[in-house]
């Protein structure tokens, strides 16, 4: 049972948007995506959603080519959180997460709308069920629809088929209390045994909260591994081109801080450190 | 029931009861009743229901609430083919070897469904609907099929240029039993299939990836919805000529009291469409007794100075 991308490229507009790339999300793991605008993440995280097909490599989920699943099969063991929400029809956030359950197996209307209030609340939005979509902030809009694709993999598959979850940036338009709160809530879903990748902009963040950590650059994996092991200094600045310290205090998570660019008088920008 | 009751003749309730329930009434009346007022109730009911819910799903699949089936070319193609039938065919004498009752709808037809495929061919790119192609091709057809009817209509003799106007307009009152016979399954086929769409319509609400994300496949269900739009609107434009806003009025109406659900606005879309354009023709038939206003020029009259306050009425609810 697993996730499986192997050897992925993609092209775009004669650019080559991902070059080989392999990654393997396990369930009951975390593993976040890191890297800096336009390293392929989005790309990347589209071909897994069988949404685009690569022009070179594979995706598996449990064992099966995503070619060979049929369309509900594939959305009863996936569900994908894009960037981007462009509702704009006036749904409650009820509504809207109840539209996650689209592919499932039907239940009773009781059971029904019990999953979509476990869902709102685990998203850390029950009070939002009753409101219109459209008058909700960027910020609330995001974890409602969080918790509608929470719903889409709310209930374990038969035979054990394990269940995964992609979120493109879902701390995107959070603040800092919600970021930490949408990551406390896939840990928990982790725990009951979701695979998730999650794309992530903070390296702290993915310290914390994931169990692996894959970093892209330039559509080339650049490392993957254990969140300590791969998130180190001279990684990050390989990754995104600016100096950063990471700062240990009293024996706790490293913290990643980024350094003063020193202002060059003339010439080329050059990091001293 | 109103639209049996009213008309030039003054016919009773009672009576239309009776005449309904068979009984043998005073001859004229029996005939007027049956075969004017029932098939143009019917026709109203279909073409109302067809038309409103045909806007509701075409709202759903374009995820655009201004969207109605005019707008990817429909009714230019029809209207097109229409004018160009009725001036052409004088000088030809067409309609002396086939009657103009059946050509013109059938010209129709064909035109709107022409235009329509023209206009989703352009937009299929990469084997994919693009929406705002689709959207602008449906313009610029709806356009350069405007200037074919103004090219049209200033050669036209003034009978033709008559007939022109009262089809540009649209009317109720050219059909009879035979039409409808034709027309019914057209209409009716729309009507029962396209509920049967309302989940995936709902899953397109959130975006067309996400609605892929779900298992819907969203290429097959655009495809699948747009030829039901066509079959009921160019159905619709074949029979009563065109009649506008009802497409588009309806399912914001229904929107408004009931929420963007499909599995609730199709239906109900369909019921206060059909219940619009009855109530609708009727008055049409009563404002200007005994002569009758064109039915297109009354819905538009009304509908759209209501879309302009419901409108400014949404646009105060945003702001406020």
């Amino acid at each position: 049972m697993s996730y499986a991308a192997r050897e992925l490229s993609f092209r775009a507009g004669g650019r080559l948007l991902l070059d080989g790339v392999s990654l393997n999300l396990q369930p009951g793991q975390v593993h976040a995506l890191l890297g800096p605008n336009g390293a392929g993440k989005t790309t990347l995280l589209r071909l897994l959603a069988g949404e685009q097909r690569p022009h070179s490599g594979s995706v598996e989920l449990n064992a099966r080519a995503l070619a060979d699943l049929g369309a509900r099969e594939l959305a009863r063991q996936r569900a994908v959180l894009p960037q981007a929400h462009g509702l704009s029809f006036a749904c409650t956030g009820a509504q809207v997460v109840a539209l996650g359950r689209l592919p499932c197996p039907r239940h009773s209307a009781e059971h029904e709308a019990r999953i979509v209030h476990d869902a709102l609340e685990l998203a850390g939005v029950g009070a939002l069920a009753g409101r219109s979509y459209p008058t909700l902030s960027g910020g609330e809009r995001a974890r409602v629809q969080f918790a509608r694709v929470v719903a889409q993999v709310w209930e374990p598959l038969a035979d054990g088929v394990a269940r995964f979850l992609l979120l493109d940036e879902p701390t995107a338009s959070l603040d800092l209390a919600h970021q930490h709160d949408c990551l406390r809530a896939v840990t928990e879903l982790a725990r009951r045994g979701l695979g998730v990748l999650v794309i992530l902009h903070d390296p702290n963040l993915a310290l914390r909260y994931a169990n692996q950590v894959t970093l892209l650059r330039e559509g080339r994996l650049l490392a993957s591994g254990a969140p300590e092991q791969v998130i180190t200094a001279e990684a990050l600045e390989q990754l995104y081109g600016v100096p950063v310290r990471l700062v240990r205090a009293n024996g706790g998570l490293p913290v990643v801080t980024v350094c003063d660019r020193p202002t060059p008088p003339a010439g080329p920008a050059r990091s001293a450190h | 029931m109103l639209g049996l009751l009213t008309g030039p003749l003054d016919i009773s309730a009672r009576e239309v009861a009776a005449i309904l329930a068979g009984a043998d009434a005073a001859e004229p009346h029996a005939v007027t009743v049956l075969d004017i007022r029932l098939p143009r109730v019917l026709l109203a009911l279909l073409i109302g229901a067809a038309l409103a819910q045909a806007g509701a799903a075409l709202q759903g699949i374009f995820r655009n609430p201004l969207a109605e089936p005019g707008l990817i070319g429909i009714s230019s193609g029809a209207a097109l083919a229409a004018v160009a039938v009725i001036v052409l065919s004088e000088p030809a004498g067409l309609f002396e070897l086939v009657p103009a009752r059946v050509v013109l709808p059938l010209a129709t037809f064909a035109g709107g469904a022409a235009a329509t495929a023209l206009v989703l061919r352009l937009a299929l790119v990469d084997g994919q609907t693009r929406i705002a192609t689709l959207l602008l091709s449906g313009l610029a057809l709806n356009a350069i099929a405007g200037a074919g009817i103004g090219f049209f209509s200033h050669v036209a003799s003034d009978s033709a240029l008559r007939s022109v106007t009262f089809w540009m307009f649209g009317s109720l009152g050219r059909a009879g039993w035979a039409e409808i016979a034709i027309a019914a399954p057209l209409l009716v086929l729309p009507i029962l299939l396209l509920p049967r769409e309302a989940r995936a319509l709902n899953a397109l609400l959130l975006g067309e990836a996400e609605a892929g994300h779900l298992g819907v496949d969203v290429e097959r269900l655009k495809r699948r919805v747009t030829l039901l739009v066509v079959l009921a609107a160019g159905a619709a434009v074949a029979l009563a000529g065109i009649i506008a806003f009802v497409g588009l009025l309806v399912p914001h109406l229904v929107r408004l009291a009931v929420g963007p659900d499909h599995r609730h606005l199709l239906p109900l879309s369909a019921l206060a469409g059909a219940l619009l354009l009855t109530l609708a023709d009727t008055a049409s038939r009563v404002v200007l007794m005994p002569t009758e206003l064109p039915i297109g020029i009354l819905t538009a009259l009304v509908g759209g100075p209501f879309f302009l306050a419901l409108l400014l009425h949404r646009q105060r609810e945003i702001d406020a």
